[in-house]
C-alpha cells in the first residue's frame, strides 16, 4: 500500500486525497510543580489554542529518546576537553552511566488539514487523482508549483498566527516530519534518534538517505508470528499491530493504540487531574495523539437542538421503561447544562476529540502489559481506555499526520468545551535547566521512568537570561545540600572555573573535595595554620590597603570619625607603607609598636596584639607563613574553629560591648573572607569564578560579610562571578530580602519539619511569608523527598539527592542531584560529617 | 489555610450521543417487549430475512414447528444483541471491522474485500527544499539524484523518481546498540537502580 503523502516541504505535506496538511512543532508550557497562577495561565493558553483551531487537527506528544552522546556534547560545549582532562573523564563517566538508563523527552506537534476554499474543493482532489494516475503509469511525477507552495505556506501562516504565541508553533522541517514517521515505525525499540535540529548533520541524514520516509510492513495482530493461520477469535485476542522494517525484518515493533472510550461522568477536578499532560506519571512509556474537530458555538447550538428533538422522541419511545427516573433525565440535564455553558461564553467552542495512547515494545507481551497498566492508571481517574482489536491498523494511521480521520476514530470521540478539554493540559513540560553546561541533576518530575538531564551553565546561559549568577540550596541536615553544592563547584572547576569556599565543618569536607584539584589551597584558620590570608600580602597594592583598613576597622571596633581611623588611613597609605617597609599585618603591628611616632600608634598596636597573639590569629598575623595565591584554582577557608557573635550579641549593645575577642575576630575574618572572595571573583571578567558559602548562616552572621555578599550578588553577573549559598532556612540564613530574592536558581531538599518545609517552598516559589502553600508540596518535601527509611538504612541510595528545583528561567520541577560520576571524585564529594539520617557522626 | 480553588471540567458526550431505542410503532402502538435498540431491530430483521430466504434448507420440521423455530431464533438473536455491552462504538461497524480484519479475502455487502496481510506501507514522496538548504546543496554538488530530493528552484523541471541513490553520508549507529561493558567508571548508580526498580510512585 502506498502512503497518503505525495510531497513534503518545510511545514507542509501534500496528500493523495488533495488535502494539504500543515505541520508545526510546538513548545510545551512548563506545568507540574508550578505555582497555581502559572498552572491556570497554562490552561488558558490551551483554551485559546483550541478556540483558534477551527475544524480538524491532530495533536501529538511523542517521546523522543535523548542520545547520551548529545548529553555529553552539551557538557563539552564551549570547553576545550584537551585542556580540561578532569572534565573529559567526568564526561566519559557520564556517557557510560547514561547508556544504562533511558532518557528522553516528549516532543509536541500540531498538524491540521488546510481548507480548500471555493473551486479548490473540486480541483485539488482532481489534481491529486491525476498525480496518482501518473504515478501508476510511471509518468514523470508532478510536484506542487512554487505558486502552490507559496499559497499554502501563507494559509498555514495565517493559522499559525491565530495560535497563542506561548506555544511558539513553528513549521516542522522536512527532517522533523521524516523523524516523526521514522519514530512511528520503530516505537518501543529504543532505536530512535533525537529529533533532528534544523540544518544539523542529523537532519541531512534524514533527508539524504535511501528514502525520506521509511517503508514499513504493517501486520495487524502480528499474524506473521503465528506458525499456522489464526482463527478469527485468535486474531481478535491480539489487539496490536506489528510494524516491521522491510530492511531489518527481525526488528519488529509491536504497538497497541488505546482509545479513550468513556470519561468520568462527574467530570474532572482542575487543577490536579491533568489527564494528558501528566500521563508520564503513569510510568508507562507512551505516545499520545488527539484527533479533534473544533465546532463553533452556532453549529453546536444547532446540534444541541437536534439532540433535544431526539431526546423528546426517546422520552416518547421509552415512555413505558422510563417511569421511575431514568438515564434520559440525566441526559436532559447534561444537555441543558451544556447549552448553558455555550450560552454563557460567546467565545466558547466545542472540542470533539478522540484521544489515543500508543504503547509499544519489542514483544507483544510487553505491549499488552503496558496497555493493561495504562488502562489501570486511567481507570483510577475514571477514564475508560479501550484496546479495540478490530481497528488497530486504522488507529496506527490515525496517529500520523496526512491521513484522513478513520471512521472508528470519529466513533470514539468525546465531546466537551475548549475550556474543559484544556484541563487536560496536553502541551505540558517539566523540562528544567539550561541547554548545555554541567550535568547537575536528572529531572524526575514524572517519576523516574524517563528522566531528563538538567544542565547548569553558570557562566554561559545565565548571561542571556539577565539574572544574578547565584544558586541557593536549602534543606535539613543530611539532606544532600553539601553534596549538591560541591558537585556544582567541582564540575565548574573541571570546566575551567575557580572556586573560593568557606568550610565550617570540623572534618574539612571542602578540603577533601578539592584535594584532587591540582594547586588547590586550604587555609586553616587555627593555631596549626600553614597558609596566611593576610590581605596586605595576598592582595595587589592597589586594593590591599582598603581591604586591610576595613578588616582592622571591624577587628578593632574603630569608629569612622575617630583618631584611630585617621591613624589607620595614614599608615595604610601606599607611600607610607613603602617608606617603612610595611608588607604584612605582622610588620604593620611591629611598626606601630616600635617605629611609629604618630599619636595613638601604641594603643592601636596594643589592641592589635590582643588578636595577633590569639592562637588562631596566625592565619592573618603570622608573616612567616606563606601567603595564599589568589589565582589558585580552588581555595578553601576552613573556619570551623572560629567563633561568631550570635544575633542577640549583635542586637543588644550591652552584649556587644562584652563580646569575646574570639567572636570579634571571627566576625572580622568572615568579612575579610567575603572581601577576598569578591576581589578574586570580580577580577577576571572572562573566567567564571565561584564563591561557595555552605552553612551560609555562619557567614551571614557577620554583618560586614553579609554586606559584601549583597554586593557580590548584585554585581556578580557583570564579572562572571557566581555565588553558591547553602543553609537550612532561606528566610533566616540568606541575609536580607534582596539577596534571597535575587537568587534565581533555587534548590529545596528534604525538610522533615513541616514549618521549615513550608518556608522553603515559599522561598522556592518567591512568595510572601504568609502565602498559602500547596499541602501536597509540603507532603512531598517532608515525606516524599529523599525519605529516611529508618535509623539502620537511612536514605536508600537510589533516593538520595531528590529535591525541588527552580531554574534560571523560573521553571519548576522535581530532580535528583547527581554527584560526580567518576568514582574517586564522587567519594571525595560524599565525605560528609553527618549520616543520611541527619545524626552527627563526629562533632 | 492552604486551601486551593478547584474547578470541575466536564464532558458532554452523553448529552449528545443519545442511544436510540424504539418502543413504539409508527402508528403509536407499543411494541411488545420493547423498547429495542436499533442494533436489535437490525439484527432481528437480518436474521428473519436470512431464515426466510433459506427456508428450504432448514425448514424440515413441518409447518408450525418451522415458524416456532424461526421465531425462537429471531427472538434469541434480538435478546443476545441486547446483551452486547456498550463499547462506545456502533456494534455494526465494530462487526464490520472485525470481519475486515479476520477474513482475507472476504466478502461483505456483496463487494469483494481484498486484504493484503500483512500490508506494506510504501512512500513516494517529493521533498521540496529551499535553495539555500544544506542538504539540497549537498545533494546537488555531489551530483546525487536521490529518490525524493527536489530543490525548489528545479520544481518546474519535474524529475522522475529514480531508484535508491547512493548514500552520500555514512549512517549513524544507533547509540542504544552500543554496549561496552568493559569500560571502567561508574556502574549503575542510584538513579539506575531506581529506574530498574521503578520505585517512583511510592512517594505518592
Amino acid at each position: 500500500m502506498l502512503s497518503h503523502i505525495s510531497a513534503l516541504t518545510d511545514g507542509l505535506m501534500w496528500t493523495r486525497s488533495g488535502i494539504v496538511w500543515a505541520v508545526w512543532r510546538v513548545s510545551p508550557i512548563p506545568y507540574a510543580y508550578q505555582p497555581d497562577d502559572k498552572k491556570h495561565a497554562a490552561r488558558r493558553h490551551h483554551t485559546a489554542l483550541y478556540r483558534a483551531l477551527r475544524g480538524e487537527s491532530l495533536h501529538l506528544g511523542l517521546v523522543a529518546a535523548t542520545d547520551p552522546v548529545s548529553v555529553v556534547e552539551a557538557m563539552v560545549e564551549g570547553v576545550d576537553v584537551a585542556e580540561h582532562e578532569a572534565w573529559a573523564a567526568e564526561c566519559n563517566a557520564t556517557l557510560d552511566f547514561l547508556e544504562h538508563i533511558e532518557i528522553g523527552r516528549r516532543v509536541h506537534w500540531i498538524a491540521a488539514p488546510l481548507p480548500n476554499p471555493g473551486a479548490k474543493a473540486v480541483l485539488e482532489p482532481l489534481q491529486a487523482s491525476w498525480a496518482a494516475l501518473k504515478d501508476q503509469l510511471m509518468l514523470p511525477r508532478a510536484v506542487p508549483s512554487k505558486h502552490a507552495i507559496g499559497e499554502r505556506a501563507a494559509q498555514a501562516e495565517m493559522l499559525r498566527k491565530e495560535m497563542p504565541s506561548a506555544f511558539d508553533p513553528r513549521p516542522a522541517s522536512v527532517a522533523e516530519m521524516a523523524w516523526l514517521f521514522g519514530h512511528a515505525m520503530q516505537r518501543g525499540l529504543g532505536l530512535d534518534m533525537d529529533v533532528p535540529v534544523h540544518g544539523s548533520l542529523d537532519a541531512e541524514l534524514h533527508l539524504t538517505g535511501a528514502a525520506v520516509l521509511p517503508a514499513a510492513l504493517i501486520d495487524p495482530a502480528g499474524q506473521t508470528d503465528a506458525t499456522r493461520r489464526l482463527t478469527p477469535m485468535q486474531i481478535l485476542k491480539r489487539p496490536y499491530v506489528k510494524v516491521i522494517d522491510p530492511e531489518y525484518p527481525d526488528r519488529a515493533s509491536y504497538q497497541s493504540t488505546l482509545v479513550v472510550s468513556d470519561t468520568p461522568s462527574g467530570g474532572i477536578v482542575y487543577p490536579g487531574c491533568e489527564w494528558i499532560g501528566r500521563v508520564d506519571e503513569s510510568s508507562v512509556p507512551c505516545d499520545w495523539a488527539i484527533r479533534m474537530t473544533v465546532r463553533s458555538r452556532e453549529e453546536v447550538t444547532g446540534r444541541n437542538r437536534r439532540a433535544v428533538r431526539t431526546l423528546n422522541d426517546q422520552f416518547d419511545q421509552r415512555s413505558e421503561e422510563e417511569r421511575a427516573g431514568s438515564s434520559l433525565d440525566g441526559t436532559a440535564r447534561a444537555l441543558g447544562e451544556y447549552q448553558a455553558v455555550m450560552d454563557a461564553d460567546e467565545l466558547e467552542v466545542e472540542v470533539d476529540a478522540t484521544t489515543m495512547f500508543t504503547v509499544s515494545g519489542p514483544s507483544a507481551e510487553q505491549v499488552l502489559d503496558d496497555a493493561r497498566d495504562l488502562t489501570k492508571y486511567f481507570a483510577s481517574m475514571q477514564f475508560k481506555l479501550r484496546n479495540d482489536p478490530t481497528v488497530q491498523p486504522a488507529l496506527f494511521d490515525a496517529t500520523l499526520p496526512g491521513i484522513p480521520t478513520p471512521r472508528a476514530v470519529r466513533e470514539y470521540s468525546q465531546i466537551t468545551t475548549a475550556r474543559s478539554f484544556a484541563a487536560a493540559v496536553p502541551f505540558a513540560t517539566t523540562d528544567l535547566g539550561d541547554t548545555s553546561g554541567s550535568l547537575f541533576a536528572l529531572e524526575i518530575s514524572n517519576g523516574a521512568s524517563r528522566p531528563n538531564p538538567v544542565f547548569v551553565n553558570l557562566g554561559g546561559a545565565s548571561d542571556k537570561l539577565d539574572v544574578a549568577l547565584a544558586m541557593g540550596f536549602v534543606g535539613e541536615l543530611g539532606s544532600g545540600k553539601s553534596v549538591a553544592l560541591k558537585s556544582v563547584a567541582l564540575d565548574n572547576i573541571d570546566r575551567g572555573a575557580t572556586l573560593i569556599a568557606v568550610d565550617h565543618t570540623d572534618m574539612g569536607e571542602w578540603g577533601t573535595a578539592v584535594s584532587e584539584v591540582a594547586g588547590s589551597q586550604v587555609v586553616e584558620i587555627a593555631e596549626d595554620a600553614t597558609l596566611s590570608m593576610d590581605p596586605l600580602r595576598c592582595l595587589p597594592p592597589a586594593t590591599a590597603p582598603r581591604v586591610t583598613r576595613s578588616f582592622l576597622t571591624v577587628l578593632l571596633s574603630v569608629q569612622t570619625k575617630s583618631e584611630q581611623n585617621v591613624l589607620l588611613s595614614k599608615v595604610l597609605q601606599p607611600s607610607y607603607m613603602g617608606r617603612y617597609g610595611i608588607t604584612s599585618l605582622g610588620s604593620l603591628a611591629r611598626h606601630l609598636e616600635s617605629e611609629c611616632e604618630l599619636a595613638g600608634a601604641h594603643t592601636l598596636a596594643d589592641e592589635m596584639r590582643i588578636f595577633s597573639e590569639l592562637d588562631f590569629g596566625r592565619a592573618v598575623f603570622d608573616d612567616t607563613l606563606p601567603a595564599i595565591d589568589l589565582d589558585a584554582p580552588a581555595i578553601v577557608m576552613h573556619t570551623n574553629r572560629l567563633q561568631l557573635p550570635s544575633r542577640s550579641d549583635m542586637e543588644h549593645s550591652h552584649l556587644f560591648a562584652e563580646l569575646k575577642a574570639e567572636k570579634v575576630f571571627g566576625r572580622a575574618v568572615f568579612a575579610l573572607i567575603a572581601a577576598l572572595a569578591r576581589h578574586r571573583c570580580f577580577k577576571d571578567r572572562t573566567r567564571l569564578d565561584i564563591f561557595a558559602a555552605d552553612e551560609a548562616h555562619k557567614t551571614m552572621s557577620s554583618p560586614e560579610a553579609a554586606e559584601e555578599i549583597g554586593m557580590f550578588i548584585r554585581d556578580g553577573r557583570k564579572h562572571k562571578a557566581a555565588l553558591l549559598l547553602g543553609s537550612h532556612d532561606a528566610e533566616e540564613d540568606f541575609g536580607n530580602e534582596v539577596v534571597r530574592g535575587l537568587i534565581p536558581f533555587r534548590v529545596l531538599l528534604r525538610h522533615r519539619d513541616e514549618n521549615l518545609a513550608r518556608r522553603g517552598l515559599r522561598w522556592l516559589h518567591g512568595q510572601q511569608s504568609d502565602a498559602q502553600v500547596d499541602p501536597q508540596l509540603i507532603k512531598l518535601i517532608t515525606e516524599g523527598t529523599a525519605p529516611v527509611m529508618d535509623g539502620a538504612v537511612g536514605v536508600p541510595e537510589e533516593r538520595r539527592g531528590e529535591c525541588l528545583v527552580r531554574d534560571f528561567q523560573s521553571r519548576y520541577g522535581r530532580a535528583k542531584v547527581l554527584a560526580p560520576l567518576v568514582v574517586s571524585r564522587a567519594e571525595t564529594v560524599k565525605t560528609t560529617p553527618t549520616s543520611s539520617t541527619g545524626t552527627v557522626i563526629r562533632s | 489555610m492552604d486551601e486551593r480553588e478547584l474547578e470541575t471540567a466536564k464532558f458532554y458526550t452523553r448529552a449528545r450521543r443519545i442511544p436510540m431505542l424504539v418502543g413504539k410503532m409508527p402508528s403509536g402502538g407499543r411494541i411488545w417487549g420493547g423498547p429495542y435498540t436499533i442494533t436489535q431491530i437490525g439484527a432481528g430483521a437480518l436474521v428473519g430475512f436470512v431464515l426466510w430466504k433459506t427456508a428450504p434448507l432448514w425448514a424440515q420440521l413441518g409447518g408450525f414447528m418451522n415458524v416456532v423455530l424461526a421465531a425462537g431464533i429471531v427472538i434469541g438473536t434480538v435478546w443476545l444483541t441486547g446483551k452486547i455491552p456498550s463499547t462506545g462504538r456502533n456494534p455494526a461497524t465494530w462487526l464490520m471491522d472485525a470481519l475486515n480484519l479476520t477474513t482475507s479475502p472476504g466478502r461483505l455487502s456483496g463487494g469483494r474485500l481484498v486484504i493484503a496481510r500483512p500490508r506494506r506501507l510504501n512512500h513516494r514522496v517529493m521533498v521540496l527544499l529551499p535553495d539555500g538548504d544544506r542538504a539540497a546543496r549537498l545533494a546537488r554538488t555531489r551530483g546525487w539524484t536521490g529518490p525524493d530530493l527536489v530543490p525548489v528552484d528545479d520544481v518546474d523541471q519535474r524529475e522522475v523518481a529514480t531508484g535508491t541513490g547512493e548514500m552520500p553520508l555514512p549512517p549513524l549507529t544507533p547509540t542504544d546498540l552500543i554496549r561496552d561493558d568493559d569500560r571502567e567508571t561508574a556502574s549503575l548508580t542510584g538513579v539506575g537502580e531506581l529506574l530498574a526498580g521503578k520505585l517512583r510512585r511510592k512517594d505518592g
